[in-house]
């Protein structure tokens, strides 16, 4: 049993590093997208995105119309469009270990 | 006697005039500038019967969640109704009802000469000059048959899907289209049908690099479907290459979504003017994907076995290796736009009915609206015709 443990422990961790990047990705795009292109309340907001917000927070800058994410190890920021027509746009997904330390507790 | 046998190599002619006219559901007036509305009587609904429509798509009992709900009869609004914050101009979105915006878009340019069905991803992304991809055509990403390895949902974990890694992760995000081109491939193209948010990515970025005329481009989806359809609150994301997200990043309102399951209906024509290939419609909407044919999929791939699919729509034929339709209450011509959370455009042309149903749906079977049941009570709720 160790054994198997000692094996499938790296690669579980490896796994879930790859993705790690996605949640706060994902959470900026689609916070952005909700609150900007769809004008939609916070409340419902947090619904429809509550996959990726589990594993990221999230701040919004209505003056900016942006949503910057901070997921473990990545934050990510999503930006409306100039033209509304191509609403938002996922502008950056930059490595940030310094973010575990929100998710300590 | 020659007038006599003029008279008879008319009469075919004729017959097939009339047959050709009479194959389309004419509408008797364009929607572009909106919809015209009808009560559900003169519509031939039976007002009871439709009430179960609207308690089944409305109930709130903590199962699925409509946000938007649009039932379209020859050409005319039969019912609208909103909930949890939206109304007839809050955009909503598509998820994959995008796959089929998309489709709409690429007949549309091919309809217009900016790229064939046969052309080759290769021309155009060099990182698929390898084995197995470099026969890869549109058709074969418009069949969702081209062949990558790509795992659309993870069947351990929504958050490991590739859908989300395609466009979410460091090394695609820039740049959709090209990180897709450069994926694993698993099959020959057409060997496998494989359903994933991918192939329309790809397939955006290859009619970007046809037109590569950026500010064309950047206008395409607008001039060649939006604007004439008068679709005036769509919203279409890129990535920052520029590229459009084909796969699920469209916004929009219900019933100007309507007005491409109209078009669909109409045969690809609209004001009177053809926007798609006379082809086309059959090909999207009627046609199942070679490669569904041939064997199902593996553990992780297409996940819809009972399914079928043509191009970027899903069909409602019966699969060689299934007992039944996979919508058996509707017609085997029933063609839908689906998406996540209950994204729903249903076209059900004997009926000349256009449905359409916007949701928040979670991802559990019991929080899901079932789509069957819709269309069971949905034609249960129109009179039967006198004889």
């Amino acid at each position: 049993m160790k054994k198997l443990i000692f094996i499938t422990a790296p690669l579980f961790v490896f796994s879930a590093c790859k993705y790690t990047e996605s949640p706060s990705a994902a959470l900026a795009k689609e916070m952005c997208s909700c609150l900007f292109v769809s004008e939609q309340t916070v409340d419902y907001c947090k619904i429809v995105t509550k996959e990726s917000r589990i594993l990221a927070k999230w701040e919004a800058f209505p003056e900016e119309q942006k949503v910057i994410a901070r997921g473990v190890n990545y934050t990510s920021m999503a930006k409306m469009d100039e033209d509304p027509r191509y609403g938002c746009t996922l502008l950056s997904v930059e490595r940030a270990p310094e973010n575990a330390a929100l998710f300590e507790d | 006697m020659k007038l006599r046998t003029i008279k008879r190599a008319l009469w075919p002619c004729l017959i097939f005039s009339f047959l050709s006219f009479s194959v389309a559901a004419k509408v008797d007036y364009w929607p572009t500038q909106g919809w015209k509305t009808r009560s559900l009587e003169s519509a031939g609904f039976d007002r009871q019967q439709f009430q179960k429509v609207l308690d089944y798509v409305w109930e709130d009992n903590g199962e699925h969640k409509s946000d938007a709900f649009v039932v379209i009869k020859d050409g005319y609004v039969v019912y609208e109704g909103y909930d949890r914050g939206y109304h007839p101009k809050r955009k909503h979105m598509f998820w994959s009802l995008t796959k089929s915006m998309t489709s709409t878009i690429i007949g549309a340019a091919i309809h217009k000469g900016h790229i064939s069905l046969d052309a080759k991803a290769v021309d155009y992304f060099p990182e698929m000059d390898r084995e197995k991809a470099r026969d890869v055509t549109l058709r074969h990403i418009l069949n969702m048959s081209a062949g990558f390895k790509f795992y659309e949902e993870n069947p351990v974990n929504i958050a490991l899907s590739d859908s989300i890694f395609v466009y979410y992760s460091q090394k695609a995000f820039r740049d959709v289209a090209k990180h897709v081109a450069s994926l694993d491939m698993k099959y020959a193209p057409d060997e496998q049908f494989n359903y994933g948010t991918h192939q329309p990515m790809l397939a955006m970025g290859i009619l970007k690099k046809a037109i590569d005329n950026s500010s064309i481009y950047d206008e395409l989806p607008w001039e060649l479907l939006f604007k004439p359809l008068g679709m005036k609150q769509m919203v279409f994301e890129r990535d920052q290459a520029g590229t459009f997200l084909g796969g699920s990043t469209g916004w929009g309102v219900a019933k100007e979504y309507a007005k491409i399951g109209l078009l669909m209906l109409e045969d690809g024509i609209w004001e009177d003017k053809r926007i798609l290939p006379e082809w086309w419609v059959k090909f999207a909407t009627q046609t199942v994907a070679p490669a569904l044919l041939k064997k199902k999929s593996e553990e992780g791939e297409m996940r819809l076995n009972v399914e079928s699919y043509g191009a970027y729509w899903w069909l409602n034929k019966k699969l060689p290796m299934n007992e039944h339709r996979p919508y058996p209450s509707a017609p085997d011509n029933l063609y839908q736009a689906m998406g996540f959370r209950g994204q729903t455009m249903g076209v059900l042309p004997d009926q000349k009915i256009i449905v359409v149903r916007m949701g928040s749906d979670g991802r559990k079977p019991n929080k899901k609206l079932k789509r069957d049941k819709l269309y069971k009570l949905l034609l249960a709720s129109l009179k039967k015709e006198k004889k």
